[in-house]
């Protein structure tokens, strides 16, 4: 890294930490509406340049996501506030390890969020899968076509939760809000774990046949 | 061929974080050998993902970017346990979850031997009445008959069984309940290493059972 640099950094670091000159520095980055690239693109930054400027404009658009998310799981806001911090300083840390030729940067900030909830709130890690060298063959790689439809992925996910019926429905975002199991929602909901599962079974087959072959 | 896999609802659990630490590892080290799985939970994610872009924005702290930012240079904390040198058999053996567990390779494991078939060798994970186990059945061995009090779950690593007429080979997500009872036979030709997760103790259900009990501390 030339010295340029370095200092150029430092005067952006210099710059972040006051309040005034970091808001006139968003209003002219017009990233209202950012489409999933420019977000991959923020992440990128982050993890090859150590770059602050991109993490504030990524904090920018998650941060308030993130907790409004956290808030709706129950969770007090002051511990949705420290959740939300902890998340985006992860995000920070493992900004190395997103791949966007493998998910959207929401679908990657929503693991880690996940994540920081079990590790900050029951005290357990959450081990993540990955998949071995050699099973990942060529027929389902991402190519250009796919990351398109990645982009387009949310919006037609969201669409389609929309379209399950109600019974499904409640379950499938009973799960993710309410941070229950099935076998708890079966109960909080005073049904046979048998219904529960077959909700969830039909709920998901529906969102998977929105979603096309592309998988 | 892996023909058992863990239910749709196990694995939307794993995906919305309900699962305890235990049955998340075995269905991590399943997901880490089963493509179709894999895919499957990255399916199940991208709905978090999706709920999450698609949440409202709620008002963060005046104070919290700037908290943040004070905070990004900060030594991160160390992690767990020191990861440990494999040598290239555990390599092979252990699905990349699991290696974050071990102490060492699996040689230098402080293996129980339960008789001479079965090595048992206890995580050191601790989360209510789990019970986590590394297993190395010998090739071509009988296990005794048992059932169970709880759930049990078996992740073949290496080898394979045979089980009430179902064969298990790697990669398979063999779970049983209270209704199992069970004995399975172990595959001639190479051991057999599994991940074992139990929630209860194993109840031996054949001959000698009441005598073997207190030794076998499964």
């Amino acid at each position: 890294m030339s010295t340029m640099h370095l200092e150029k950094s430092r005067a952006m670091r210099q710059d972040l930490r006051t309040p005034q000159s970091f808001a006139s520095n968003v209003v002219s980055l017009n990233l209202a509406d950012p489409t999933n690239d420019h977000l991959s693109a923020l992440i990128n930054d982050i993890a090859t340049n150590r770059n602050r400027e991109a993490f504030a404009r990524l904090f920018e658009h998650y941060a308030p996501r993130l907790k409004s998310f956290t808030l709706k799981q129950g969770t007090s806001p002051s511990r949705a506030e420290e959740l939300v911090q902890e998340t985006m300083i992860m995000v920070w840390r493992k900004a190395a390890s997103f791949d966007a030729s493998k998910g959207t940067p929401s679908n990657w900030i929503y693991t880690i969020l996940r994540n920081k909830r079990i590790d900050m709130f029951r005290k357990e890690r959450h081990p993540e899968y990955d998949l071995e060298e050699g099973l990942e063959v060529a027929d389902t790689a991402p190519g250009a076509e796919d990351r398109v439809e990645a982009g387009q992925q949310s919006e037609i996910l969201r669409a389609a939760i929309d379209d399950l019926p109600e019974a499904q429905r409640e379950i499938i975002l009973k799960s993710f809000y309410e941070d229950m199991s099935h076998g708890e929602i079966a109960e909080d909901l005073g049904l046979p774990l048998g219904t529960v599962k077959s909700r969830i079974r039909l709920g998901v087959t529906r969102l998977k046949q929105s979603l096309g072959g592309h998988q | 061929m892996i023909t058992h896999h863990p239910d749709t609802e196990l694995l939307l659990d794993y995906a919305t974080g309900a699962l305890t630490e235990p049955m998340a590892l075995s269905v991590a080290c399943h997901a880490s050998l089963c493509k179709a799985c894999a895919s499957e939970l990255k399916r199940l994610e991208a709905l978090g993902g999706t709920l999450l872009e698609q949440s409202d924005k709620a008002q963060m702290d005046a104070t919290s970017l700037n908290a943040v930012l004070n905070r990004l240079d900060d030594p991160e904390p160390e992690p767990l346990r020191p990861s440990a040198q494999f040598d290239a058999e555990s390599l092979r053996v252990l699905p990349m979850p699991l290696r974050d567990y071990l102490p060492a390779s699996l040689e230098a494991l402080n293996w129980r031997h339960i008789g001479s078939k079965v090595s048992q060798y206890n995580l050191d994970l601790h989360v209510g009445n789990y019970k986590i186990s590394l297993m190395r059945f010998k090739a071509g061995s009988a296990q005794p008959i048992h059932t169970h009090k709880g759930q049990e779950i078996t992740l073949v690593l290496t080898g394979g069984y045979t089980d009430q007429g179902h064969h298990f080979e790697v990669g398979d997500f063999d779970l049983k309940d209270t209704r199992h009872k069970h004995q399975p036979v172990v595959d001639s030709g190479e051991d057999c290493y599994a991940l074992v997760v139990m929630d209860a103790p194993v109840v031996l259900a054949g001959p000698f059972s009441r005598f073997l009990n207190p030794f076998i501390k499964l």
